[in-house]
């Protein structure tokens, strides 16, 4: 079925993985990082430690659009670019997010590649004209069995 | 004639659709104003789900296109009459919303938004590449108008067949959020776990809501099928179920005018200045924005922006010691039998053993106190019995039936009401809504009948309001029945629980830690309250900190300590048991000084 690769997925995919690296590293290890993952767990809590709590939320805003354009950045190159360029690639993240579980950074890499290849294989091997749909499809069908995400923990009440 | 009591919201809606032919003859007005009709109706299903449910459906648009091709193909294709298509259209929408709650019930909050987005996604790329059954890109272009028989509707008596639907529409919706369905959706919308255990079946609320909202958006849809006797897959692109999202959210979640006053402002308002209609989605974008920021609450909350802040009632002080008396239906009890039975329960959370093989029996009509340090599982237990938690071992039978793998709500339902440690009073609801959510499950009617207001549904609700009123004025708090809980004391806040709890008449209640927190006198009004509630025949499982308080209240006590029954006996037997004494009441010792 010849699937081709070309130089610039390459180095496309080698420079997605020193930033999603180097995102982890920063989230587990350092101060500010740490600070991030303890909002999003209990502001309240996180704000009587001490922590800024706007301060940190403006910040990962600022993270997370830089990494948004950094990936704008390097796929523009290998589809093209037009003015609703946004939604689809904004859905297809959230779908990534979703699949891997909320909060997990490894998961939402996981859940990005598991939603990429299966879209790339069942255009290729199905339908084309559900390229789109069918990872969410996929989406739907691992979320109803494991709601939680791929790697996501479940939750339960506390009284 | 009264008339205040004339101008209900569903007259004032009625009035406004029927004059707006009289006031407005020009046709591309009159069809914008029955296309805001069509949306307010669909927005008006949507709220039930979204606003007061609060179930992340945001792909709404796609059933709002089942119901338009649904009509559209029946009509075009098969030649079906026109009231069969509509009547059809709204069953599939119907189907749909069923299938939909069945995702809810296992998917929440995000990962619900997200799975029905892609159900949107994925309905207008179906559109597109089912030609057969769909036409395809093109869409159906040649819908007929309305018609009955041989008779064809002129636009402006299509228009008045939706303003009469919309009229029915808001009927429904009226009486549906006015009565405790409303009231169990909000509790269900502000803790899904705390509503299971107060009796709601959480799934059948679940599908009736979503089969409700989605009737209307499929009535909704097959209806604008005619209106523009067009429709195409671009009609129901994903731009249309946000377009649903925010009408109720700029409208204002969970409230009735919400839908109406969203969808005029967001379809109307830039329809009407010219200027602004080439940047629609601009405008969309910049009413959200305002509104988040401005008012959280959406536009049904400006008018209290303008009015001078009244502070609610604070009920600040001790609770008001008078209390009251309830009748209530004397349960008869046999004192020899057991009213729960619990078998070798156990239950860890990973390495942690929060209960280990524990046993203990309640007595019908006894008091119960269950003592132990912090952290020995007293409230694991109260979870087991209400099932938020499934034990990993063993039994529990409720007047010798095993409840143990039975869902919250059932076993509510069966005559088990509780309190919680952490408070879990509804803080938007005022104090008769909270008491009234758990009374909803006392000698209920069905959900169609409220839906129509008959009188099994009104004789209900005066019923409980009845019931409610007394137990505000049981637990002493009958001058805060409009103070929302929120604003409540801590101490009010512990007396409305019980209050809430004893509303379904339960034979058993779980009181978990009803007197942190609360005075000395107010102790003595709880020592009070727990006598009458004992008097009335109702058994009780008591879990406290006042070890004093215990010992005075209590026919048995049952003392836990890091998961094990450590000892159970009368009060006297447990003040003088030695492993009781070490572990928790501690030791006198003489102190030189």
């Amino acid at each position: 079925m010849g699937i081709g690769i070309t130089p610039q997925a390459i180095f496309t995919f080698i420079l997605a993985m020193a930033i999603i690296m180097s995102l982890a590293w920063f989230q587990a290890r350092t101060v500010l990082g740490k600070s991030i993952r303890a909002v999003a767990f209990d502001k309240t809590s996180a704000e009587l430690v001490g922590i800024n709590t706007r301060l940190i939320i403006t910040l990962s805003f600022i993270i997370s659009f830089c990494l948004s354009g950094t990936a704008g950045i390097l796929i523009a190159p290998m589809t093209f670019a037009y003015a609703q360029l946004g939604l689809p690639l904004g859905i297809k993240g959230f779908a990534a997010v979703a699949l891997g579980g909320m909060g997990s950074g490894l998961g939402a890499l996981i859940g990005g590649l598991v939603l990429g290849v299966a879209e790339t294989l069942a255009s290729g091997l199905l339908w084309s004209g559900f390229h789109d749909t069918i990872a969410l499809m996929f989406l739907i069908s691992v979320l109803l069995l494991k709601p939680s995400g791929l790697f996501g923990k479940a939750l339960s009440a506390r009284y | 004639m009264n008339f205040r009591r004339f101008i209900t919201p569903v007259r004032i809606v009625a009035f406004a659709v029927i004059i707006v032919p009289i006031l407005i003859r020009n046709p591309y007005w009159l069809n914008l104003i029955a296309l805001l009709e069509i949306y307010t109706l669909v927005s008006l299903g949507l709220s039930l789900i979204l606003g007061y449910a609060g179930q992340a459906l945001l792909g709404l648009g796609a059933v709002y296109g089942i119901g338009a091709y649904t009509s559209a193909i029946l009509i075009v294709d098969y030649s079906l009459p026109f009231y069969l298509a509509l009547l059809a259209a709204m069953g599939v929408a119907g189907v749909v919303g069923l299938l939909l709650s069945l995702i809810s019930a296992r998917l929440q909050g995000f990962y619900l938004a997200m799975v029905t987005i892609a159900f949107a996604i994925i309905f207008e790329r179906a559109l597109v590449n089912f030609e057969s059954l769909s036409h395809g890109a093109e869409g159906l272009v040649n819908i007929p108008p309305a018609f009955l028989g041989s008779w064809i509707f002129s636009p402006i008596e299509y228009y008045y067949l939706i303003a009469a639907v919309l009229i029915m529409g808001t009927w429904i919706t009226w009486n549906l959020t006015e009565s405790d369905f409303g009231r169990i959706c909000l509790a269900m919308h502000g803790n899904q776990s705390t509503a299971g255990i107060l009796g709601i079946n959480i799934y059948k609320l679940k599908y009736q809501v979503f089969f409700i909202g989605c009737v209307f958006a499929g009535l909704g849809g097959a209806l604008y099928a005619h209106l523009t006797r067009y429709v195409s897959p671009d009609s129901f692109s994903l731009e249309i179920s946000f377009f649903f999202s925010l009408v109720v959210i700029v409208g204002g979640m969970g409230s009735f005018w919400g839908p109406f006053l969203g969808a005029v402002g967001l379809l109307f308002l830039p329809e009407t200045l010219h200027v602004f209609q080439e940047f629609k989605l601009l405008v969309y974008g910049f009413i959200l924005l305002i509104c988040i920021v401005m008012l959280p609450k959406g536009l049904v909350s400006l008018p209290d922006r303008f009015r001078k802040k009244k502070i609610p009632e604070a009920s600040r002080g001790s609770v008001s010691m008078e209390g009251g008396t309830l009748v209530a239906p004397q349960i008869s009890i046999q004192h020899d039998r057991e009213i729960l039975r619990i078998l070798g329960v156990s239950k860890s959370f990973g390495e942690l053993t929060a209960l280990n093989d524990v046993s203990l029996s309640i007595k019908e009509g006894s008091i119960h106190g269950l003592i132990g340090p912090n952290g020995s599982g007293k409230t694991t237990l109260l979870n087991t019995i209400s099932s938020t938690y499934k034990p990993d071992g063993g039994q529990i039978f409720f007047k010798d039936r095993d409840i143990t793998l039975f869902r919250p709500h059932k076993i509510a339902t069966l005559g088990i009401g509780r309190t919680f440690q952490n408070i879990s009073v509804y803080p938007e609801m005022n104090v008769l809504d909270n008491i009234l959510v758990g009374l909803h499950n006392f000698q209920p009617t069905n959900t169609l009948s409220k839906a129509f207001d008959l009188p099994r549904a009104r004789r209900h609700e005066e019923r409980i309001r009845e019931s409610a009123q007394k137990l505000a004025t049981l637990v002493g708090l009958k001058a805060h029945l409009s103070t929302p809980a929120g604003a409540l004391g801590h101490n009010h806040k512990r007396f409305l629980e019980i209050a809430r709890a004893l509303g379904p008449q339960p034979s058993l209640i779980l009181l978990d830690e009803p007197g942190a927190g609360l005075s000395g006198e107010e102790l003595l009004f709880l020592h009070k309250l727990i006598s009458h509630i004992s008097n009335m025949g109702i058994s009780i499982l008591l879990i406290e900190h006042h070890v004093e308080f215990v010992i005075d209240v209590s026919d048995f006590i049952t003392v836990l300590n890091y998961g094990v029954k450590i000892a159970d006996g009368s009060p006297a037997e447990i003040t003088n048991n030695q492993a009781v004494i070490e572990a928790y009441l501690g030791i006198q010792e003489d102190v030189d000084v």
